[in-house]
């Protein structure tokens, strides 16, 4: 049998390759081996668990629109615009990857809440413990993915194209739309697929900036942290659904979003 | 093969605090609400008991009940509830209530929307964190509502009571409903309402030995100084009541 | 029909550019120029990606100066082909005039006959990833055309090819250029006499000679110039009989020039003969010299000088078994001789000039 024969990927790299795999993939491994798999059925279907997991795709995923409406243009602004100091602008955005999690809560309470810098602007209007909160606490957390991933590939494409564009007679939105937009599409795939799956996870951020009310505010990572209180099983059964979700989201969105275009 | 790598886990844990010159270690399971209480007793049994180390492990009672469960070389358990002083019921030798700890309201400094007692919370438009019914505080919570007849509709259940302070301490809660001793840990950040109804819910902290503890003497001498006068005055003053 | 007109001052950084440049309508114009002359920033202003600090830029008789690139119809056809990867070849050459608001049937309408006219046709539904160099080359010229642009920039359009593909691709733009009024930018002599009218050389963010292609290649009066056409280049002053240098040397020329003028003398590699001793002092036009560097040249080997006198930077063509002959290596020390015969002296731009070929020979 005649096979072709591929160069170069040093030996020594499937050592920590394996390693990083195992470290991945074991704890959910562990994960499985302690569900009670006949019994998870009835615990995901229990009525708080259901409630949590229709909420969590439901902010999840205007989350993740928001990431796009907002992010969007900012990694545009900051990869093409020449305005003296977006170069810090661009540490500022990564500020909620360094953030733990619970500080960006109390981060947003301080801006939103009722005696934050805004919130206290707004009478009458309440924005923690309201579904509205998770969603900007889940957009908060997940914006860096989507921006830095579209900025880097808008740095990447370069503005060559955009210039012969130009030349070619199109006006700067004609530009954006027809030569820049499906230039970055993969980033912005795989960027909405990081964002959502941030989105989906986030927990910290949210328990502390929104609370945790069943239907209203109750996520399903809070849901399993609230579980793991009187029933591990059950806390065990809505995190595999967690990651069968996520891995679903994964698999059926990246390839597309990546390869399609190629 | 899951529980023994805890075990090797909580032995190794415990080899490295007690080996330190002492002969023997006593090590007790302690709810979290109980920290400043049982650090100080710890002290005094020490005193009183040359070469001997005692080794609190303070957390969440289910947590602590569940590393019982697992099999943990444990000498005495206290947690915070029966609830979960049953889960390892097979494991103890019959426990006995040594405190107890009851609700209060807790406001913002200044308590901007004039909670007066238990029924101001079920106000319309006031916004109250209480602990969700599945922990402790929530379930302690929910007996008070049922006991006084009142129906609160919170903004948030939270996790613990730690959490339902910092809602209130930020001003983003207008009452919350915490025990009487993180009431008082927390100081001057909030205020305090005492209500008569807390009575109705009064939650009663059991602590037994365990069947197979490493130091059944030191164990034994342990739980009559926290049952005993000293222990008494100690949690006292924590803000804990006598069974 | 529309020409361009450039009347500008700009500056990159320390860099100055000042020129004053027509383009008639239907006219190709081959701008020359050493690497930093200005060509690249003359070609920023015209195409609308720099903005001049002073002037006017004007095509078919539109100030077109403060309008944005996409407003100017000024195309553009550079090095890298540049086309869109993700739109097919046809859509490539499409996207001009749909920017341009022609509808989607009578834009790939036109696209697939620009796609015919460069030889492109059978690429149409290809994507660029599976092209050629010379076939992505091919496809930027029809959409470069298709944008019907009034005037159009070619920016050395065949330095990233093979050299196999150049000579074809060469004849296609020749071909499609018809009455286009463009700007081209190249090094290589061939192109200016292949598509331009006229020859424009900058040097040092100036023009420094002009005039029809033949003519300025044939009798170069800047180093730069004599270099791409591959002649010998010795600036001085006319004198009865040939050219006297700075030094006070005498380089007996065939035919002199306007006497007492800054002048050139010019003459080909092929007519310096290179011996290994001295030669026979009655003989005029002779010097030492010093090999620099050899270079293949076609079936010869040029040999670049070094030396006091005027022997320096001057190349001389020798046949590979002559370089044999004399051993020659870098640093090997020669004596030169030119046939007066061969030399003709121009009168030079002057002072520019001079400056213009200096800077170009510092940087050699």
């Amino acid at each position: 049998m005649t096979r072709p024969v591929r160069t170069g990927l040093p030996v020594l790299l499937w050592v920590p390759a394996v390693a990083a795999l195992a470290l991945v993939v074991l704890p959910v491994v562990g994960l499985l081996g302690r569900a009670d798999l006949a019994a998870l059925p009835g615990k995901v279907a229990g009525p708080g668990a259901l409630a949590a997991l229709r909420l969590s795709v439901e902010t999840a995923a205007v989350s993740t629109a928001l990431c796009l409406v907002l992010g969007g243009p900012l990694a545009v602004v900051l990869a093409r615009s020449r305005v003296r100091g977006v170069r810090l602008l661009r540490a500022v955005v990564l500020l909620p990857l360094v953030l733990p999690p619970v500080v960006g809560g109390l981060a947003l309470l301080y801006l939103l809440g009722r005696n934050g810098l805004l919130g206290s602007q707004l009478p009458g209007v309440r924005i923690p413990y309201t579904t509205a909160a998770v969603i900007i606490a889940q957009t908060f957390v997940a914006m860096p993915f989507l921006v830095v991933g579209l900025e880097g590939a808008l740095r990447t494409a370069g503005e060559r194209y955009e210039a012969v564009a130009a030349t070619l007679g199109a006006r700067p939105w004609t530009v954006f739309r027809r030569v820049t937009v499906p230039l970055v599409l993969p980033a912005v795939g795989s960027g909405l697929v990081l964002s959502f799956a941030r989105a989906l996870g986030e927990f910290g951020a949210t328990i502390t900036f929104a609370g945790s009310l069943e239907g209203v505010t109750r996520t399903l990572p809070l849901q399993v942290y609230l579980l793991a209180e009187t029933d591990v099983d059950g806390a065990v059964a809505l995190s595999l659904l967690l990651v069968v979700l996520a891995v679903l989201v994964i698999a059926v969105a990246r390839p597309r979003a990546v390869e399609g275009l190629r | 093969m899951r529980k023994l790598a805890l075990v090797a886990a909580a032995a190794l844990a415990l080899a490295g605090c007690g080996s330190i010159g002492a002969a023997k270690t006593l090590t007790v399971f302690a709810a979290a609400s109980l920290t400043e209480s049982f650090t100080a007793l710890a002290e005094e049994f020490e005193a009183d008991n040359a070469g001997v180390e005692v080794v609190v492990n303070f957390a969440g009672s289910s947590a602590l009940a569940q590393q019982i469960g697992e099999g943990a070389a444990v000498d005495v358990f206290a947690s915070a509830d029966e609830g979960n002083m049953g889960k390892v019921a097979d494991q103890v030798l019959p426990a006995q209530v040594f405190a107890t700890n009851r609700l209060v309201v807790v406001t913002p400094p200044g308590n901007p929307a004039r909670v007066a007692g238990l029924a101001d919370l079920a106000r319309d438009g006031l916004a109250v964190v209480l602990c969700a019914p599945q922990v402790p505080c929530g379930s302690a919570s929910v007996r008070v509502e049922e006991a006084a007849g009142v129906d609160i509709l919170p903004v948030s259940e939270e996790q613990d009571v730690k959490a339902v302070l910092t809602k209130v301490r930020l001003g983003e809660a207008d009452a919350g409903l915490v025990y009487v001793t993180d009431a008082q840990a927390a100081g001057d950040e909030v205020g305090v309402i005492d209500f008569p109804e807390s009575e109705g819910a009064v939650n009663p902290y059991p602590i037994a030995m365990l069947e197979n503890a490493p130091q059944p003497g030191l164990a034994a001498k342990f739980l009559a100084l926290v049952t005993g006068a000293d222990g008494q005055a100690e949690l006292g003053r924590a803000g804990f009541g006598t069974p | 029909m529309s020409g361009l007109r450039v009347e500008v001052e700009a500056s990159r950084g320390r860099f100055h550019l000042g020129v004053s440049l027509r383009v008639g309508p239907g006219e190709v114009v081959a701008v020359l120029g050493p690497n930093g002359s200005g060509k690249s920033t003359l070609l920023a202003v015209v195409s609308g990606l720099l903005r001049p600090d002073s002037g006017v830029v004007e095509v078919g008789g539109r100030a077109v100066t403060d309008l944005p690139p996409d407003r100017r119809r000024v195309g553009l056809l550079a090095q890298d082909a540049l086309l869109f990867p993700h739109l097919t070849a046809e859509a490539n050459v499409a996207f001009g005039p749909r920017s341009r608001g022609v509808g989607k049937r009578a834009a790939h309408a036109a696209a697939r006959d620009w796609l015919a006219q460069v030889g492109a046709a059978e690429f149409a539904d290809r994507r660029p990833s599976a092209l050629s160099g010379g076939q992505a080359q091919r496809v930027a010229l029809a959409r470069a055309l298709a944008a019907a642009p009034d005037v159009l920039l070619l920016d050395e359009p065949f330095a990233a090819l093979d050299v196999d593909a150049t000579p074809a691709l060469r004849g296609v733009v020749r071909r499609v250029l018809g009455r286009q009024t463009a700007l081209l930018v190249t090094h290589d002599p061939l192109d200016a006499l292949a598509l331009a009218d006229r020859v424009v050389v900058l040097g040092s963010g100036a023009i420094v000679e002009q005039g029809p292609t033949r003519e300025v290649l044939s009798r170069p009066r800047t180093a730069f110039t004599a270099r791409i056409a591959g002649l010998n280049l010795i600036p001085g002053t006319a004198v009865p009989g040939g050219l006297r240098t700075a030094d006070g040397a005498l380089v007996a020329a065939a035919t002199p020039g306007p006497v007492d003028e800054p002048a050139v003398a010019v003459f080909r590699p092929a007519d310096v003969s290179v011996h290994p001793g001295p030669v026979d002092g009655s003989q005029r036009n002779t010097a030492s010299a010093q090999v620099s560097a050899l270079e293949p040249h076609g079936d010869t080997i040029r040999v670049r000088l070094t030396g006091p006198g005027w022997a320096a930077g001057l190349a001389a063509d020798l046949t590979p078994a002559a370089v044999a002959d004399l051993a020659l290596e870098p640093g090997s020390r020669v004596h030169i001789r030119v046939k007066a015969v061969a030399v003709a002296v121009h009168g030079s731009a002057g002072g520019s000039a001079w400056v213009a070929s200096r800077a170009w020979c510092g940087r050699t």
